[in-house]
């Protein structure tokens, strides 16, 4: 039945659904994880980088973190070359406001001007919806940390922490119990890893496939930094949750009774 | 012929402005208000060609409103200083505006703050300024007595002692000032010297 209503971004179906941003949507869950989570003094984002040939070429950029501005990062899922275009115009809005202002735009009319410029393509033009959805992580003088997802569509919601991607069910399940607001940046580090570890499809997870980085602000500069954790590092905490989950499985056995 | 006259002090603006409305040699009217207010506590006084002025400070008033209502949040006194700015740079090589203006502000933040954006697109924030011919006479008496952070009563005494020597050596009558004030309450008037 949605077979004749669907290959047109711009009709309708009598339900009232739109069938190519929804198959859009389809798309980012079967691309790789994004992870973000607002702390008390910062905000962390990791992501799941797919390798599909041992030949790739090891990227000297991240495929998955976008700069946009000194004060916004961005965490792409989808179709990469989409989200190329889309990082390019949130850029180029960005430094709009900043040459019309000389201040920084606020993350959140950020998001908006990405999200109108998506939801374009869902109503005229003839084209297809844009293949991706982002975490937009920044700070800004108005509302400090913030986080937003967008999707295909042209929506955009504020999170205090959310997956996409991927089994983002189960990684969401992990935000239920694991994730707390009055955490600082340093605890959720560990939470945002261990989603990824359980949303990878991968056995013998390594520090060449995640991307983790922490947005802080420096209180004496007044500058927001972003950092990239370096492989040791996401080595040790990949370690340190796998000893975690090891000893949360023998309590359980023993508990069960299985030894 | 217009003069203004802004200082800012402890967490508030101050500005005078005169109330003319001369045409060649006749006062046509003597309570016109030579400003505009901005959101709820920025506030621009503006001198040059009356067409000009209605004009140009429409335009930015409602420009201001606009964004403010698109995006929810009030623009900084600096911000909008920028964007003003840029719309008197932007016309300098087309159709310039003849309009000089000083713009007063107070923001949560950082406090009050005093910008002056002349026709020829420069931007700079003072602690005081003048405008206008007078402003010959009154910028000796504002480096001589001007303190940061002085209360009200101390910037309204320096603003009468500005006005006196106004009455005194300009040639034009400007008999009434409005004084107006810009702090965390919003824009309200003084009165009128």
């Amino acid at each position: 039945m949605a077979r004749r209503y669907d290959q047109s971004t711009t009709t309708f179906s009598p339900e009232g659904r739109l069938h190519q941003v929804e198959y859009a949507i389809e798309a980012i869950n079967n691309a790789g994880t994004c992870v973000g989570l607002l702390c008390t003094d910062g905000i962390v984002l990791t992501a799941e980088r797919r390798v599909v040939s041992k030949l790739l070429a090891p990227s000297k950029t991240s495929e998955k973190t976008y700069t946009i501005d000194d004060h916004v990062v961005a965490l792409v899922a989808g179709l990469t070359a989409d989200a190329n275009i889309l990082i390019n115009q949130s850029r180029l809005g960005s430094q709009r406001h900043m040459y019309k202002y000389q201040e920084p735009m606020p993350v959140e009319q950020v998001v908006k001007s990405v999200c109108n410029y998506k939801q374009a393509y869902t109503q005229y033009g003839g084209l297809r919806p844009f293949g991706t959805a982002f975490l937009f992580a920044g700070w800004d003088a108005v509302h400090g940390f913030q986080l937003y997802q967008t999707d295909p569509s042209g929506n955009y919601s504020g999170w205090k922490a959310t997956v996409i991607g991927q089994n983002n069910q189960a990684g969401k399940s992990i935000l239920k119990t694991d994730y707390k607001t009055e955490n600082k940046v340093e605890d959720n580090l560990k939470v945002a890893v261990k989603i990824l570890l359980k949303t990878m499809d991968s056995s013998t997870p390594s520090p060449e496939r995640i991307e983790l980085s922490t947005i802080r602000r420096n209180e004496d500069t007044q500058q927001i930094e972003h950092y990239t954790l370096s492989d040791a590092e996401v080595g040790a905490l990949i370690e340190d949750i796998q000893a975690e989950i090891e000893k949360e499985q023998k309590k359980e056995q023993a508990s069960t009774g299985d030894i | 012929m217009d003069s203004v006259i802004s200082l800012v002090g402890k967490d508030f603006g101050l500005i005078a402005i005169d109330t003319n409305s001369p045409r060649s040699v006749i006062i046509l009217k003597n309570d016109l208000n030579k400003y505009i207010e901005i959101g709820k506590n920025k506030f621009l006084a503006v001198s040059g060609h009356p067409g000009d002025v209605s004009q140009f400070t429409d335009f930015i008033q409602k420009s201001i409103q606009l964004h403010s209502l698109k995006i929810g949040i009030p623009l900084s006194t600096h911000a909008i200083a920028n964007f003003i700015r840029k719309e008197v740079s932007f016309c300098l090589r087309k159709s310039p505006v003849k309009i000089n203006l000083i713009l007063v502000g107070f923001d949560d933040s950082i406090g009050s703050s005093l910008y002056l954006i002349d026709y020829l697109g420069n931007l700079q924030r003072m602690n005081y300024c003048a405008q206008g011919h007078t402003s010959l006479l009154v910028f000796s008496l504002l480096d001589r007595h001007f303190q940061k952070e002085m209360n009200i009563e101390e910037t309204i005494g320096l603003l009468v002692k500005c006005i006196g020597v106004i009455r005194n050596r300009f040639l034009i009558n400007q008999p009434n000032f409005l004084i107006k004030i810009i702090d965390s309450k919003g824009c309200r008037g003084l009165g009128v010297l």
